[in-house]
């Protein structure tokens, strides 16, 4: 049986993002879907991150934690991975088990 | 040769036989119709336009008719119109005094349908000084009072629905046609203009009462000169309320204007480099008014936006 940590975030295939932001709020359009999201900062922060350095959940999170210079806690690794399964149902992200 | 200088006779024979090739600025619509009153009432609504000449393409291409109707009742039929885009009718036949506004709404249903050289945002589009201050909303917003209003104090029509933005250069193309006016906005620009053409009202439509205003000569003078978007406001006509300017946060408002494109999805990602481009260009806000003498001084004393880096 697998966890949570097996899991290996990648763009969903085909993905191609364009960025454009605003007052720290993001609009981000998948070339490969048709489809354009709404993003805040935090979430666009950990879509970023996923975009350049896909791999097992741990490290996603603790990068994101870095690059936000957040503590990391239980809170935010719940945060994190909320974000993930709305990209996930977004069409944005695809699960890759390790 | 403008549309006006044609003797009604000679239109109406023309619009009979071979059809009207009308230069709209961006599209040549062909219009043919056997209806006399139609004819006429094209002719002062289009006054201004510049006939294409015979032989020529076309860009749209429609037809209003009587609907065949069953052997009979002829005379009910020939109460009714009916128009046919490229011999296919889009719509149901409407009583006959309905047909100005079914002919505008058919003309809106071509390029909402076959034109993908822009990206269409439903949205009035003014000008002043070279700068575009567009409109967007929805039906009911107050979008065509307030377009009217502009374009008889100072500000050149570009569009009274279409926002025809290229893609190559972001730039702004008018499409000067007629202004839709609906139920009390009729009175009110009547007032507030009274010497702009009306056509004459007609009632009970699906949108109510609509009559459609000439468009300025200059205006349509100018229909080959394009304007760089400056402001995009979303107007809301609120009874009593004061006229209220707020900021609008950018990435919302791409999705509000994202709403209002007839075509945003279909160009993909020039839609979103499009509209992108145009937003970061662009100061974006919320309008609420009540008083148009108000609202034109609100909107006249908009400053440019910060040019970009």
């Amino acid at each position: 049986m697998s966890s949570a940590s097996d899991v290996e975030w990648q763009l969903a295939e085909g993905s191609r993002l364009h960025w454009v932001s605003w007052d720290r709020e993001y609009v981000v359009f998948n070339e490969g879907s048709g489809d354009t999201h709404f993003l805040d900062s935090f979430s666009a922060e950990i879509l970023k991150v996923l975009e350049q350095f896909p791999g097992p959940e741990p490290a996603l999170i603790e990068r994101v934690a870095d690059c936000l210079n957040l503590y990391r806690d239980a809170g935010l690794e719940r945060r994190i991975r909320d974000a993930i399964q709305k990209f996930r149902e977004a069409g944005l992200v695809d699960p890759a088990r390790a | 040769m403008k549309l006006g200088d044609l003797a009604p006779l000679d239109l109406a024979e023309r619009m009979k036989r071979q059809g009207l090739d009308l230069d709209t600025g961006p599209f040549v619509v062909r219009i043919t119709t056997p209806i006399a009153n139609l004819a006429n009432e094209l002719r002062a609504l289009y006054c201004d336009f510049t006939l294409e000449a015979e032989g020529g393409l076309a860009d749209f291409h429609l037809a209003v008719r009587h609907p065949a109707g069953p052997l009979g009742v002829r005379r009910y039929w020939r109460r009714q119109a009916k128009v046919y885009v490229d011999e296919t009718p889009p719509f149901e036949p409407l009583p006959i005094d309905m047909a100005v506004p079914m002919l505008e709404w058919s003309i809106n249903w071509c390029a909402a349908t076959q034109v993908n050289q822009y990206l269409m945002i439903h949205a009035a589009v003014l000008e002043r000084h070279g700068h575009a201050l567009v409109l967007p909303g929805v039906t009911g917003a107050g979008k065509s009072t307030l377009c009217a209003a502009l374009a008889h104090r100072g500000w050149r029509l570009l569009s009274d629905e279409f926002a025809l933005i290229q893609p190559a250069d972001g730039q702004i193309a008018p499409w000067p046609r007629p202004i839709s006016l609906k139920n009390l906005s009729v009175d009110v620009i009547r007032r507030w203009a009274p010497d702009a053409y009306m056509s004459p009202p007609v009632q009970n439509t699906t949108k109510g009462t609509v009559v459609h205003v000439r468009p300025p000569a200059e205006s349509v003078r100018r229909a080959r000169d394009r304007a760089t978007p400056a402001w995009i406001v979303f107007p809301t006509y609120e009874q009593g309320t004061a006229n209220r300017l707020t900021p609008l946060p950018k990435a919302r408002a791409f999705f509000r204007l994202a709403g209002c494109s007839f075509n945003y999805e279909t160009l993909g990602i020039q839609g979103f480099q499009t509209l992108s481009r145009m937003i970061e260009r662009c100061d974006v806000f919320e309008f609420a008014y009540s008083s148009l003498e108000d609202a034109l001084r609100l909107l006249v004393a908009l400053p440019l936006p910060a040019p970009l880096p």
